[in-house]
């Protein structure tokens, strides 16, 4: 058999021929949710509106003195976590029901540094029947994927797509990526690891590059991704294999390879 | 009409068009054992919405199928867990496929290979990528792809030629136990 035909009976036996499907429902539920922050339409003002804007803006900002910046941070982002959770902005998301989050339950899970970038802070919390939910606070203080998204984080923050607080021996993460000054890339991996054998640590196995367990089993783990001078292709190490060791430095769990996205 | 609710509409009108994708995405997640495809699908489009900037204009696919797979992923390592959770043993195998119509002489064939050749093999064969495409979607280089691509066909080859030389001189062998 050449290689040819083999590569048609491959295709002859795919077992579910892809069919268009028209879902108008789901369609109409996800573009009601917020959108991409990027290409939402920037509003030009005239000059002379611009001009009296600003004059505007300065008033207010001596006005208010102090308390400027918790209106901006209103403005741009949910002002607390609890809000955000409370406000459950990704509720309307598919396979994102019992979103109803318990206020005790809210708390930074860990921090991470993105270098280049900043310093980011990862919360979670849990619903009422025990989802988990997600956000990543960025280093303006906004919330990823909500507004200004100019760290270009996404997936399933903020929000409670799912992920199970029951969860006790596996790993359960979601990798993403953070662009940084000079056309370098970074891995994020954020999510939850075993608890067995109390991990203090999470390490990657194959880059070396270790981060701290926050809450017992959360963690954010930031991997370099591309090679210095070309981020066109991954670096040798963008596969990523997840690890949690205890204090004196023994691995616990080790988890499967992994390419991500 | 005025220009917010237009400029919504041509966000929308892009969205459409990815989301035209739809139904290969939710065949993409069955063909691979997702537990609940149309969820997958779902969520992979949402989460197109939401980084609609990062999906290219040209050919969506790669994108959505390599956010298909990292969801098909996460939630078989999170049902692995489950599993140990309620049995309360040592790490689990990942959950089987679900059982799909599929040639057996080739399922079984397909089975020996590693999960990164296999999935190159039917990004093209099934998913019906360009090797470019499909390196996109996997975050390689198209040459890494295409030495990748080749060596899951010549694997496959070796092993459906393996079994039906085993048949030949085995004629009462059904070939289902290998």
């Amino acid at each position: 058999m050449t290689s040819d035909r083999l590569l048609d009976r491959v295709r002859a036996a795919n077992p579910v021929p892809a069919a268009p499907i028209r879902d108008d429902v789901l369609f109409a539920r996800i573009v009601a949710s917020p959108g991409d922050a990027r290409l939402a339409r920037r509003r030009r003002l005239r000059v002379g509106a611009r001009r009296l804007a600003l004059v505007g803006a300065a008033i207010v900002l001596t006005a208010a003195g102090g308390t400027t910046g918790a209106i901006q941070l209103g403005v741009f982002s949910h002002d607390t976590p609890e809000a955000l959770f409370k406000g459950n902005p990704a509720g309307q998301f598919p396979g994102s029901r019992h979103q109803i989050v318990n206020p005790r339950t809210v708390r930074r899970a860990t921090t991470f540094t993105v270098p280049g970038v900043g310093r980011f802070e990862y919360w979670i919390a849990l619903t009422r029947r025990g989802w988990l939910c997600n956000a990543i606070r960025q280093p303006d203080g906004t919330w990823a994927a909500l507004t200004a998204d100019r760290f270009q984080l996404g997936g399933p923050v903020p929000g409670c797509s799912g992920w199970s607080w029951r969860d006790v021996h596996g790993f359960a993460y979601y990798p993403d990526t953070i662009p940084a000054p000079r056309h370098r890339i970074w891995r994020l991996v954020y999510g939850y690891a075993p608890t067995a054998g109390h991990p203090v640590k999470i390490r990657d196995r194959i880059s070396g590059v270790t981060a701290p367990i926050g809450d017992g089993r959360y963690f954010a783990l930031v991997i370099p991704y591309c090679q210095r001078r070309s981020c066109n292709r991954p670096a040798p190490f963008a596969w990523f294999q997840l690890q949690t060791l205890d204090a004196s430095g023994r691995v616990l769990v080790t988890d499967r390879r992994d390419a991500g996205m | 009409m005025p220009p917010e609710i237009q400029h919504r509409s041509a966000v929308e009108a892009r969205f459409a068009e990815v989301f035209a994708h739809l139904g290969l995405l939710s065949a993409y997640a069955r063909r691979r054992g997702a537990r609940d495809p149309d969820a997958i699908a779902a969520e992979a489009m949402a989460i197109a919405w939401r980084r609609l900037a990062d999906v290219p204009r040209d050919d969506p696919r790669p994108w959505l199928i390599a956010t298909a797979r990292n969801l098909v992923l996460a939630d078989r390592r999170r049902h692995a867990a489950a599993l140990q959770d309620l049995k309360g043993v040592e790490p689990a195998a990942p959950p089987q496929a679900a059982v799909l119509e599929l040639d057996h002489e080739l399922e079984v064939a397909l089975a020996t290979l590693s999960d990164t050749d296999r999935e190159a093999l039917l990004l093209v064969a099934w998913e019906d990528l360009t090797p470019s495409a499909a390196a996109a979607s996997l975050g390689i280089s198209p040459a890494a792809f295409r030495v990748r691509l080749h060596r899951a066909r010549r694997r496959l080859l070796y092993e459906l030629e393996a079994r039906r030389a085993h048949t030949q001189f085995n004629p009462a062998w059904s070939g289902n136990d290998l």
